[in-house]
């Protein structure tokens, strides 16, 4: 048997750290006749026992307790923990508006907006504005052609915006809002080829 | 390594069968019973008392959130040390670990003072302790320079008295290549050891 052979077949067998008349006889005969292979085997055994003698610790005495405590701690993932550090703990979010709210008020913007252009506004010295938002008034009051100008209702922060290139279409400088009121400052035409539209349409 | 009376194997699976069920007091119990060998095996494992100290109570903790897929497979012994094992092999290659010798004289420090480490030593006389502490301290740092697979299996297999099959199934890796790493563990610390083996230990 050589060297190479003995010292893989002991050197993960339990006789490393057992007795040696445990070895097969073909073991015991090798180390019997080579001396190296003896030395080798005193030593693996001797690494054996000194790391098998080393002392045990104990955990500190608030170990278990640590341990419970951290299983109902509401303890934030590391990504939370490292922003928090940067910024601070974090602020709770503000109550959404439910859903169902902001729907609704869309549907009535649409029907808003669908209605004005599609059915035009009455131009009259006695157009009353809607509450959201503006109407178109002549100056003189002595348009009454133009009752079926399509318009469509905006808010006080639309613009008007000539539909015809046409000379004498009404143009923004035309008018002037007051109380929530465009007011014409000159007469207009048969057909002023005038609407509202909102600033991001434009 | 535990502290306490030893629980058979059907006070062990009452334990965790009750756990998984929620029963926080049967965790403490089994917390308690394995915190002795998770800590110590882990200790070994990076050689720092403070990192093993986190290390094996994320082991426990990690294993609380998952006992619900604890099918009883292996031990829970077994799976414990599977959890530490990664965390303590994960931690180093982290951290890119390098090992911070500790004297096993040096005082512990806690949030309210410095306690003594508890370490169990029953030799006779101060020269010979002081010999003996040396030799230790040399035996840590050589198994501390080996590398985290062959660490694994020598300190399970001489320190904490696994069997090969135990092993294998902890570092999920076919029994040959377990008895390959101790081969090779205990050849490196031999090297590594050199002259300072202690061959009058071994009678």
């Amino acid at each position: 048997m050589r060297c190479k052979q003995f010292r893989k077949m002991t050197g993960t067998a339990d006789s490393v750290s057992g007795d040696l008349q445990q070895l097969s006889p073909p073991l015991r005969e090798h180390i019997e006749m080579c001396p190296d292979c003896r030395r080798w085997l005193a030593h693996t055994q001797a690494v054996s026992k000194m790391v098998r003698d080393l002392p045990a610790g104990s955990p500190a005495a608030g170990f278990t307790a640590a341990v419970m405590a951290g299983l109902t701690a509401n303890r934030p993932g590391l990504l939370k923990r490292l922003l928090q550090r940067i910024a601070g703990p974090l602020r709770a979010p503000a109550p959404l508006v439910p859903a169902y709210q902001l729907v609704a008020a869309g549907c009535i913007l649409l029907v808003i907006i669908a209605g004005g252009a599609f059915y035009g506004i009455h131009l009259s010295p006695a157009a009353t504005p809607p509450d959201t938002g503006i109407g178109l008034v002549a100056a003189d009051g002595t348009t009454p052609g133009m009752a079926h100008t399509p318009v469509a209702i905006g808010t006080a922060h639309n613009a008007l915006e000539p539909v015809h290139a046409r000379p004498d279409a009404l143009r923004v400088e035309d008018l002037v809002l007051r109380h929530h009121t465009y007011e014409l400052t000159r007469p207009l035409g048969s057909d002023p080829g005038i609407r509202l539209v909102s600033q991001s349409a434009k | 390594m535990t502290a306490g009376p030893t629980l058979t194997a059907d006070k062990i699976e009452g334990l965790v069968r009750r756990a998984q069920a929620g029963d926080s007091a049967a965790f403490e119990q089994l917390v308690g019973y394995y915190k002795h060998r998770i800590y110590n095996y882990v200790l070994r494992m990076v050689g720092d008392p403070d990192t093993a100290e986190d290390i094996a109570q994320e082991t426990f903790i990690r294993a609380y959130s998952s006992l619900a897929s604890f099918r009883g497979a292996s031990s829970i012994q077994t799976w414990l040390y599977r959890i530490a094992s990664n965390l303590a092999i994960d931690t180093m290659r982290r951290r890119k670990y390098r090992y911070n010798s500790f004297s096993l004289d040096e005082p512990l420090s806690t949030l309210d003072s410095e306690v003594s480490r508890d370490i169990e030593d029953d030799t006779p006389g101060p020269q010979r302790q002081l010999q003996t502490r040396q030799l230790q301290q040399k035996v840590t740092d050589a198994i501390v320079q080996l590398s985290p697979k062959l660490r694994t299996v020598i300190i399970l297999y001489e320190l904490q008295g696994m069997s090969y099959d135990e092993i294998a199934e902890i570092v999920g890796a076919p029994l040959g290549t377990i008895k390959s790493r101790l081969f090779n563990a205990r050849e490196q610390l031999r090297e590594l050891l050199g002259d300072q083996i202690d061959l009058e230990a071994i009678g």
